[in-house]
């Protein structure tokens, strides 16, 4: 085992900072796996996944000046980075006409994620001991609420887009969305601040 | 705007499905409400951000660690210049701490190399590998025009570009202003007091 296994998400971020490639490859041996089958999940393929994949850790390590270290949550920084990319490559293939060049600026804007200083740390340690938390709160929502979570996190679909291919009015899939999230709220982050 | 319209916008925002004109609401909320519930944001992403945990997990090819590692290569210089420039700017504040100097330090400029600013050993997740080298090898067998020297140097020059763009273009975009405003100001001066020298020559004859 190397001395960097032992080595906080965050501690990791640290040394990422003073580019220290043990310390990239951990975490890269830590988070490949999900945030993998989070971008194969939105992209399809598995080559493509993988080079989504690849482009991650190539911000990570040149742009690694762009993660707040007082936010303590690299799990959700790179989770909405990956998943940010991911349906980035996803809108371009579909619709690339009415997306903007991917820019330096671009991808600062779009693509890197701002946490707020006051964000809960979360690291995949803390994840991974949740369990079946997050499953099982997931499938206690309603089929509804669970197609209309997919399309905007998995398809990166607004709620317009949604309301324009379920043929239901905006009204409803706001509402559909809000109770979802207000579900989850209360089933994640209550239980989990409970333990 | 009420409490529940805000936090319905920041769920949305979240979950990365809110409209253009949403979003630019929010953000100019974020930039002016002094109140505004950054917590909740927070959660909403941490919530975001948890769900993808519940997939069933795969794995990618074991050779895409060594992709990425080559891939990363690439940027060695750039990161070296950020590196020095890191550098640079610490000792450049810690000059100020001490004393006021009237020159700055010039980042770049120098001529002196790093002393091995990034960690990189045998077994660097950055350094290409046996394989890639070899891999190198085989394809500049193929490719007899276009040399390594010739890829190293485009990848530099590229890599500069893209620095200078990064860092330094800002930086002369107000350098440039400035120097325009101080140029103004001196014309405007310069035709005062020439106006004034004239009033007095013409009152005096």
């Amino acid at each position: 085992m190397s001395e960097t296994t032992y080595l906080t998400d965050n501690e990791l971020m640290q040394n990422i900072s003073n580019y220290d490639s043990k310390s990239l490859e951990e975490l890269y041996d830590r988070y490949s796996p999900l945030l993998f089958t989070l971008i194969k999940k939105i992209i399809g393929g598995k080559e493509k996944a993988e080079e989504i994949l690849s482009d991650i850790f190539v911000i990570l390590w040149r742009k690694n000046d762009r993660f707040v270290y007082s936010s303590n949550n690299i799990y959700t920084w790179l989770v909405t980075l990956a998943r940010n990319k991911a349906v980035d490559v996803l809108k371009r293939r579909d619709n690339a006409d009415s997306i903007a060049d991917y820019t330096d600026e671009y991808e600062d804007e779009f693509i890197i994620p701002v946490l707020p200083r006051e964000i809960e740390k979360l690291d995949l340690e803390t994840v991974l001991g949740m369990g079946n938390t997050v499953m099982e709160s997931y499938n206690n929502l309603t089929d509804a609420q669970r197609y209309v979570i997919d399309l905007a996190l998995y398809e990166g679909l607004d709620e317009k887009k949604i309301a324009g291919k379920l043929n239901i009015p905006l009204p409803t899939v706001k509402s559909k969305l809000q109770l979802a999230l207000g579900i989850l709220h209360q089933n994640l982050l209550n239980r989990n601040n409970g333990q | 705007m009420d409490n529940k319209k805000t936090l319905e916008l920041i769920k949305s925002y979240a979950i990365g499905c809110s409209g253009k004109d949403d979003t630019e609401l929010l953000k100019s909320l974020m930039d002016s409400d002094p109140d505004f519930p950054w917590k909740a944001v927070g959660e909403y992403q941490n919530i975001a951000a948890l769900l993808p945990s519940s997939l069933m997990i795969e794995l990618p090819s074991k050779d895409l660690k060594d992709n990425i590692a080559r891939e990363l290569f690439r940027y060695k210089e750039e990161i070296e210049a950020k590196q020095k420039l890191k550098k640079a700017r610490e000792e450049s504040s810690t000059l100020k701490e001490v004393s006021q100097p009237e020159t700055e330090i010039e980042p770049v400029a120098s001529e002196e190399q790093p002393e091995q600013l990034i960690n990189m050993d045998e077994t660097d997740f950055t350094q290409p590998t046996v394989q890639h080298e070899q891999e190198v090898f085989e394809k500049s067998i193929d490719d007899e025009n276009r040399t390594t020297t010739a890829i190293d140097k485009e990848a530099i020059e590229k890599v500069t570009k893209d620095y200078i763009r990064n860092y330094f273009e800002k930086e002369l975009r107000e350098l440039n202003r400035s120097v325009k405003k101080s140029m103004t100001l001196t014309i405007i001066l310069f035709t005062i007091s020439l106006l004034a020298i004239v009033l007095v020559f013409l009152s005096l004859t």
